[in-house]
């Protein structure tokens, strides 16, 4: 297992459960040794962050990490939890990372992306190992 | 003889006039009508509706004369288009340097008196003239040539409306033809998606079954998950595939509302009875509709209903209508846990959800369902809601669908 300074947490925001554990399964084949905590929708995702809700037991806000972020998801979606993302504390976002996950190429979707400066980077469904090393390579 | 000068915007002119696509079509009575009201008016023997071209004028009517186009060079409209009067007289053409030894005058028809007043397409440019033609020289009175203008408005309006029905002839037969496409396309689409998981689906129950499967923890979760996700898919295919059929063969039909209501009520016995679910029904109507599209549409609604109540709290449901001028207007209303003015139209959008799917089960189509079938029939859908405080779901049938024409 390989620990990385500046990585305490992987947050992975998407409403199906089997995505979520599949992700899971490429963290540890990656063999990334960071805290992954699944939510279920944007609101959850804003809990996390927060350190309300789901997440009232944790004892710091996060500060430092990767969420990978769906977007069509039920409750409130991935465009809907960037819009309340933006309102966060500037400071305790300076080393989170978003990756917005997509399903297909959607033009739509990357364009409304790329003029979104929280979004780091687009990446297309599946994740796979390779793309997520460059991911945290490049983070380094 | 001195001929036309090109029009200063020819091109454009010519384009304008080519967009009509008038030019050699048959003989109309509407545009005779107005040739011979234009001869009677003014006396003449001749009146003609000439279009000019970039060689020729030729006439979509031609009351008085066999011809049915002359050269341009020779075309006394091709002078008149140029004029920025409204009408363009020769009243002698034999005095006039430019007419007089044209062979239209020395020769047959012998056009002596010429008044043409040019047909101005909407973007500015002269088609050609309305005209009137004799033999003898002439003068026209201040109120024929009202009249020849108001007739030359005319000629413009029967072009135009030409021009639009064929436009929407155009459009009809488009917006037809992407329709078969598309609806071949979710059906062979569908279709053919639902093999691979068929097969998906089968290998699974297969090793599932196998007696020395030793999966660990992991290969098990995984093999869950890759079944219901290949469940889902099926479901979603199906869905999709449903959606596109809908209302394909159906035949509009007189159908009481009641008994559809009563139906409807009867297939959904048990899940009534375990909901504890109060429903009142107002008298309905009988009316023109698609009657098994219509009887989805309200039991989805009444299935909504109850899916989407309070917990701990009796559904009460209401189904009611008001005839409106136009449409019938139904509600299906209840006390449930209501709609986030924000996701008001989001609902209706194929494979949309609101709620997790632990929360509440279903892949995000029956709405959408009801959508289509409201437009089927030729109405809409919508609802009126506060978040818990339960929702107002309406939806219309135009009255006119007795002689509905699918596009």
């Amino acid at each position: 297992m390989r620990k990385f300074d500046g990585l305490d947490f992987i947050l992975l925001v998407d409403d199906d459960e089997s995505t979520n554990f599949v992700n899971n399964i490429i963290i540890k084949k990656a063999e990334i040794d960071a805290p992954v905590h699944v939510a279920f929708d944007g609101i959850e995702a804003l809990e996390f962050l927060t350190s309300t809700g789901k997440f009232a037991s944790q004892k710091t806000l996060p500060k430092s990490g990767i969420i990978f972020l769906d977007i069509n998801m039920p409750v409130m979606n991935g465009w809907e939890f960037l819009e309340e993302y933006r309102k966060l504390n500037s400071t305790q976002k300076e080393n989170i990372e978003i990756v917005m996950l997509t399903t297909s190429l959607n033009e739509d979707d990357s364009t409304r992306a790329n003029s979104n400066v929280d979004i780091k980077r687009l990446v297309n469904k599946p994740l796979r190992i390779e793309k997520l090393n460059k991911i945290i390579n490049d983070r380094i | 003889m001195i001929g036309p000068d090109e029009h200063i915007k020819e091109s454009e002119r010519l384009n304008d006039l080519e967009s009509f696509s008038i030019l050699d079509t048959l003989p109309e009575s509407d545009y005779d009508n107005l040739t011979r009201l234009a001869s009677q008016i003014c006396n003449t023997p001749i009146s003609l509706i000439s279009l000019i071209d970039d060689k020729r004028q030729w006439f979509k009517s031609h009351h008085g004369l066999e011809a049915s186009e002359t050269p341009k060079e020779q075309a006394f409209c091709a002078h008149a288009i140029n004029d920025q009067e409204q009408v363009f007289i020769i009243e002698d053409a034999r005095k006039d340097i430019r007419f007089h030894d044209n062979p239209l005058v020395t020769g047959d028809p012998h056009v002596i008196f010429y008044a043409g007043v040019p047909l101005i397409s909407e973007s500015g440019l002269p088609l050609g003239t309305l005209c009137v033609i004799d033999n003898k020289p002439k003068t026209l009175s201040q109120d024929q040539i009202h009249s020849l203008n108001a007739l030359s408005k005319q000629v413009m309006n029967l072009l135009k409306l030409r021009k639009n029905e064929k436009l929407l002839e155009q459009s009809l037969k488009t917006l037809k033809a992407k329709n078969k496409e598309l609806e071949q396309f979710t059906f062979i689409a569908s279709h053919d998606l639902q093999e691979p998981i068929n097969t998906v689906i089968s290998l699974i129950d297969i090793l599932e079954e196998e007696p020395n499967n030793n999966l660990n923890a992991i290969e098990k979760k995984s093999f869950e998950y890759i079944y219901s996700a290949a469940h889902r898919m099926k479901a979603l295919v199906k869905a999709l595939l449903d959606y596109g059929k809908l209302g394909e063969r159906a035949q509009v039909k007189q159908v009481d509302c009641n008994t559809i209501v009563k139906n409807v009520i009867k297939d959904l016995d048990a899940l009534i009875k375990e909901s504890k679910a109060q429903i009142t029904i107002n008298k309905l109507p009988t009316l023109y509709a698609f009657e098994v599209e219509l009887m989805f549409l309200f039991k989805y609604l009444i299935i909504n209903a109850i899916k989407f109540s309070k917990p701990n709290v009796t559904p009460v449901i209401k189904i009611s209508f008001i005839a409106e001028n136009l449409n019938w207007r139904f509600s299906v209303e209840d006390n449930g846990i209501g709609i986030d003015e924000k996701y008001k139209e989001k609902i209706f959008l194929i494979f949309q959800r609101l709620h997790q799917r632990v929360t509440y089960s279903g892949i995000g189509i029956g709405l959408s369902h009801c959508n289509k079938i409201a437009e089927l029939h030729k109405g809409g859908i919508w609802v009126d809601s506060k978040l818990n405080h339960g929702s107002s779901f309406q939806f219309t049938i135009n009255k006119n669908l007795k002689h509905y024409e699918k596009i």
